[in-house]
């Protein structure tokens, strides 16, 4: 349906623009050279000031004017003439044909959407009267809250509304009157900072950060205060404080969470990233000096602490890149030890260990 | 007039009208333009007091007192430094602690400023180009609100 | 499915402007007829296109389409429809749609009107007018595409910037666009001239009323756009010398050079080359314009998109269609054989020195605006040029030229008389200098410079008028006969007198300025500030709440001699999606001048922090524009002027079958 309407559009230009190349040429309308402007002119000069439009002083002016020109362009101006080459129009008629319909379909199969149907709200609202109202309601619970301003849950059951609705200034409000009615608790100081960090333009204020080192003295393994303090320390510009703060987030949570993949990759970015750009910019054989260094510092930290299992996937795979084999065999079976209890991890160790040929 | 005259009429014009551009351009430029520096710079630069300038950076939190009258002070910082700002008039929509801001005045020494006028950002994502420079300058600034996004990924418990 | 129509449509544009700038220009160098005419079907057809890809995005954004990225970021369910719509170009991708739009509707009506322009020259012109579509088309398209679609769709828009959610908007940047695109066919004209290589009177008539109709509009935009920031921003003020507003003001002031120049031409076969470069200057400053707008080089509250890519693309376009159209001009123009000749006294004289000061305001305009931004992007310094350094470049070259208004208006063409003429002008130098003496003696001399500048507007003012009024009526002719003559003259001298009353009208409420009151103060409800012999009174505060923001209302009269004349309501309003405050003017007009009243944030609960000010004419700054437009359509309406651009007998144009 969709591509009727685009062949009927397509269509309708083409037939528009090919029209002068294919229809009368030659012959019908006849080639109007500037000599015939010019005579026209002078014709309705003479219509206008029999109509009134013109004095006759200006119509002896404009007369004498045009006369002029029609002088000047008369001899041999002969304008474009029709005949010639049949072949080249038709060549560019033959062009226009093809790839004008080619350019815009290729063009709009690269940009455009068009399994997308549209979606105006007054369609999708029929569709799902549970979403109908969010506003209504939102108003409905600020009217209530401005007759009862002591009541802590409507703050609360407010809060993430409004961060939802992406008013994070409202949302800070409620956050922090839910705390203030109803104590303070990790959850409601969280959601305070958060709702600051947006309104900041992701950036964790001094203020916040009191906010969420309060949230962490009350919980100290408390994902979100560990993860926007993380932050924080990022955005001073002290990364490895960063990394521990993340790696403390996914110290107190199952290992293969994938809610924690964000996390996991951003430690990786900041441990790998910086590094290795550092690392690119070194002479050759400062390079293998400085990888050595880090797989060594690796290494070190598993044998602290053996529960990361992409660390030790890393370690092997960096051992065995540099040609290390044995060190990889090595690296392989304490992983194994370490991750015992493991199975996917124990499974992911074999894969690699047969790509990278170590067994046997 | 000859025809020679007529053309040198029109140069001769034409030269006269450029030179008093020209002349009213580099004299302007001269006494009439504002420098900005940010309040770490007016230090490292000396910038003399009296000057007229602008200076820009961040509205330090908790420092802004309004006095009678409506008499405003308040500490911009560039988080290196900062300097006491003076105003009297009405501030702008934008004016808030923490936020850009842009002042227009007089330097009355390297640690007080009286201004004329007061610049805040002009919605969420505006930030006053000097601002948002200086800022970034100093690894402050994360551009637009890409590290909110990603704050949005955040674990929750 | 609409929406991915308009995509399509907007794609299917580009293909037809790629043939409309190719294929007719072949066919013009060719001298192949029928490839020259398909100018005209590819331009309507492209017109049509984009006016479908419009409407497609104003039905997205009417019916709240949240799966078009564009309207989620610009919109919101709750906003009125009004502004629905104007925020289809209230926004970066869409402004730049609706720029594209009156492109193509200029290209088609340059099309449907010019059929009688020699098939030549009317097929380089729409050539290049194809060019800068093409260039505009793409632009959008891979830059800024106004489709990109959001999928899954959120459920709620982030609203309009609620500065911009404004009547104001609704027709400040299409008025504005208008004049700025319109400019593209004086430039499109100038290039198929200088590409056919040939230029006569004949050219200057068919291009004056375009370059007319683009100047109109671009005097209406830019007024609006200063009352706006007027009554909106809530300073006061309705001039900043912000680079955005100085774009607009470029091409103004090079466009009116134009306006002139080109009169010349018609008349007098003189200053061709001269008009060219006008006609290639103007629209270069129009895509600058836009340059500095659109690629966030500035970032003002007019620049509601920053992205460097957009930022270089727009510089490409303007360096090619720029630097393209000057080695153009470069070559051919020594080619042009020129004529008319004319004394320096004379109203080409006068016509030249126009021209001449009108190219340095421009220069100077130019110098303030782009100065800082080189020297930010060579030495790192960052400086602002603000109103003290225009008012002295600007000022000094822009007065003598309202001086010689009235004495270009009256001197006569090819030789004109100095004497008979500032003879003529004597009642209104008399005029104006009573009216100096007047004020001198009412203000007792204060403010000098708001005395010679009224007495300056009042002397262009009369000059103009008086001009066209010796015309018709001299001592001892009768009534019926002056205004049978009044009837009689063309139109064009009326609007001429207009145009140039109206600048001076303009003037007279700048002056004014000068004798302007303004009070910073708190008060308590009840409390009464005099302000110019006026009162105001707060009478209450009032919390509001409204669909998609709250306010505080400050309820006040303004009194004159304890009698209430007034009500005004000033407020402070905050926005709630995106937590943003804003404040609201009252104001109160009074004959020509206005009491405007804005609120401070909150001093208290029974007080209020204010700034007031008495501005008297101010609205004759605005009236002023008004009647210049006014002035400029009726000589577009003239009949003379557009002898040559005529319509015959309808001829067959080609109609989609």
């Amino acid at each position: 349906m969709i591509w009727a309407l685009f062949a009927a559009l397509t269509v309708a230009a083409l037939a528009l623009a090919l029209r002068p190349l294919l229809g009368a040429a030659g012959g019908g309308a006849a080639a109007r050279t500037d000599a015939d402007f010019y005579r026209e002119q002078l014709a309705e000069i003479d219509r206008d000031l029999g109509r009134g439009l013109l004095t006759p002083e200006d119509a002896e002016a404009a007369r004498v004017e045009a006369a002029r020109r029609l002088l000047a362009v008369a001899p041999g101006a002969a304008g474009p003439t029709a005949a010639p080459a049949r072949a080249a129009r038709r060549l560019s008629a033959l062009a226009i044909a093809v790839l004008v319909p080619l350019l815009a379909v290729g063009v709009y199969l690269k940009l455009g959407r068009p399994d997308q149907p549209d979606l105006p709200l007054a369609a999708r609202k029929s569709d799902d009267p549970a979403k109908l109202d969010l506003v209504a309601a939102v108003a409905k619970v600020e009217d209530h809250l401005r007759r009862n301003p002591n009541d802590g849950r409507g703050f609360e059951a407010l809060a993430p509304v409004y961060m939802r609705m992406q008013r994070y200034r409202d949302a800070a409000r409620a956050f922090s009157e839910a705390a203030r009615l109803l104590g303070e608790t990790p959850d409601r100081l969280v959601g305070l900072a958060e709702a600051d960090i947006f309104m900041a333009n992701g950036v964790v204020t001094a203020q916040t950060r009191r906010t969420l080192e309060r949230a962490l003295a009350a919980d100290a393994t408390y994902a979100g205060a560990l993860y926007y303090l993380g932050l924080a320390a990022e955005q001073d510009g002290d990364t490895a404080k960063a990394v521990s703060l993340y790696e403390r987030i996914l110290g107190s949570a199952a290992p293969d969470d994938p809610s924690y993949a964000g996390v996991r990759r951003r430690i990786a970015q900041l441990k790998g990233g910086d590094a290795a750009a550092a690392i690119a910019a070194l002479p050759k054989d400062d390079q293998q000096q400085a990888i050595r260094a880090m797989v060594e510092g690796l290494a070190a930290r598993l044998s602290e602490n053996g529960q990361d299992r992409e660390g030790w996937l890393r370690l092997v795979r960096a051992w065995s890149v540099l040609g290390e084999r044995d060190k990889a065999k090595t690296a392989l079976a304490d992983a194994r030890k370490a991750l015992a209890a493991d199975a996917a991890a124990i499974g992911a160790l074999d894969a690699l260990a047969r790509e990278l040929g170590l067994e046997g | 007039m000859t025809r020679k005259g007529r053309r040198l009429a029109l140069i001769g014009s034409s030269l006269a009208v450029v030179a008093v551009a020209l002349g009213l351009v580099l004299f302007a430029m001269r006494s009439n333009v504002t420098y900005f520096f940010s309040p770490a710079e007016i230090v490292e630069k000396n910038v003399a007091p009296g000057t007229r300038l602008r200076v820009g950076g961040l509205v330090k939190e908790g420092s802004v007192k309004k006095e009678s009258g409506q008499k405003v002070v308040f500490a911009v910082t560039d988080t290196t430094r900062d300097i006491a700002v003076t105003y009297v008039g009405l501030l702008p929509d934008l004016f808030r602690e923490g936020q850009g801001v842009v002042v227009e005045g007089v330097l009355d020494s390297h640690e007080r400023f009286s201004a004329t006028t007061v610049l805040a950002k002009h919605d969420e994502t505006y930030m006053p180009r000097e601002v948002a420079d200086s800022l970034k300058k100093q690894g402050h600034w994360q551009g637009e609100a890409k590290a909110g996004a990603e704050a949005g990924s955040a674990p929750k418990k | 499915m609409i929406v991915e129509v308009g995509h399509f449509a907007l794609v299917l544009a580009l293909a037809m402007a790629i043939v409309q700038s190719l294929v007719p220009l072949w066919g013009a160098a060719r001298d192949d007829e029928a490839m020259a005419r398909v100018g005209a079907p590819t331009a309507v057809a492209q017109c049509l296109l984009v006016t479908i890809s419009f409407l497609a995005l104003t039905w997205a954004y009417m019916t709240s389409d949240f799966s078009v990225e564009n309207v989620v970021a610009n919109s919101h369910s709750a906003k009125p429809l009004v502004y629905k719509i104007s925020g289809v170009w209230g926004n970066h991708e869409g402004s730049m749609l609706l720029w594209v739009l009156i492109l193509a509707l200029f290209g088609a009506a340059a099309a449907l009107f010019g059929r009688d322009m020699p098939l030549k020259l009317r097929a380089n012109v729409l050539a290049v007018q194809g060019m800068v579509s093409v260039a505009f088309l793409l632009f959008i398209l891979a830059t800024s595409n106004p489709f990109a679609r959001l999928v899954p769709a959120p459920a709620e828009g982030r609203d309009l910037n609620p500065l911009l959610q404004d009547p104001g908007l609704a027709i400040h940047p299409p008025l504005l666009y208008v004049g700025y695109v319109g400019f593209s066919i004086a430039f499109s004209f100038a290039a198929g001239a200088l590409i056919s290589g040939r230029i006569d009177a004949a050219w200057a008539r068919w291009t004056r009323p375009w370059v007319m109709i683009a100047w109109i509009f671009l005097t209406l935009g830019i007024a609006m756009g200063s009352y706006w920031a007027y009554y909106e921003l809530g300073w006061g003020g309705f001039w900043f010398w912000d680079p955005v507003e100085n774009a607009s003001l470029m091409p103004w002031l090079s466009g009116t050079a134009l306006v002139h120049s080109i009169i010349v031409m018609e008349k007098r076969d003189a200053l061709k080359v001269w008009t060219l470069f006008l006609a290639i200057v103007t629209f270069s400053l129009s895509l600058l314009g836009t340059f500095l707008v659109r690629s966030g080089v500035l970032t003002s509250v007019h620049s509601f998109a920053t992205d460097p890519q957009r930022g270089v693309f727009i510089l490409a376009i303007l360096v090619i269609f720029i630097g393209g159209a000057l080695a153009l001009y470069a070559w051919r123009a020594p080619m042009l054989k020129q004529g008319g000749i004319f004394a320096p006294i004379s109203r080409e004289g006068a016509l030249v020195l126009n021209n001449l000061l009108l190219s340095a305001c421009t220069a100077t305009v130019f110098v303030g605006t782009l100065y800082p931004l080189a020297l930010e992007a060579t030495t790192g310094e960052k400086i602002s040029v603000g109103a003290p350094f225009f008012n002295l470049t600007f000022g000094p070259l822009f007065l003598p030229l309202l001086l010689i208004v009235p004495f270009g208006q009256a001197l006569a063409w090819k030789r004109g008389d100095l004497a008979a003429v500032t003879q003529r002008l004597i009642f209104a130098g008399v005029a104006a200098l009573i009216l100096v003496g007047l004020l001198w003696a009412v203000t007792s001399g204060e403010s000098v410079l708001a005395i010679l500048g009224a007495g300056l507007a009042l002397f262009v003012i009369v000059g103009s008028i008086g001009e066209v009024i010796g015309r018709v009526w001299r001592k001892g002719v009768s009534l019926p006969l002056a205004l049978r003559r009044a009837v009689g003259l063309p139109l064009s001298a009326w609007g001429t007198a207009f145009a140039h009353a109206g600048l001076g009208v303009s003037l007279l409420g700048l002056a004014a300025t000068g004798w302007g009151v303004e009070k910073i103060v708190t008060v308590k409800i009840g409390e009464i500030v005099p302000i110019a012999g006026y009162e105001v009174r707060v009478r209450a505060l009032e919390p509001r709440a409204e669909a998609n923001y709250s306010e505080t209302v400050a309820a006040m009269d303004v009194l004159r001699d304890g009698v209430k004349i007034a009500d005004i309501t000033p407020s402070k309003r905050l926005y709630t999606t995106r937590q943003m405050p804003t404040t609201e003017a009252g104001i109160a007009t009074i004959g020509f001048g206005q009491v405007y009243v804005a609120l401070a944030d909150d001093a208290g609960p029974d007080r209020v922090g204010m700034r007031l000010y008495w501005k008297p004419l101010v609205l004759l700054i605005w009236i002023g524009s008004l009647v210049m437009a006014f002035g400029g359509a009726l000589s577009l309406a003239d009949r003379r002027m557009r002898v040559g651009v005529a319509r015959r007998a309808p001829a067959r144009l080609a109609p989609a079958e």
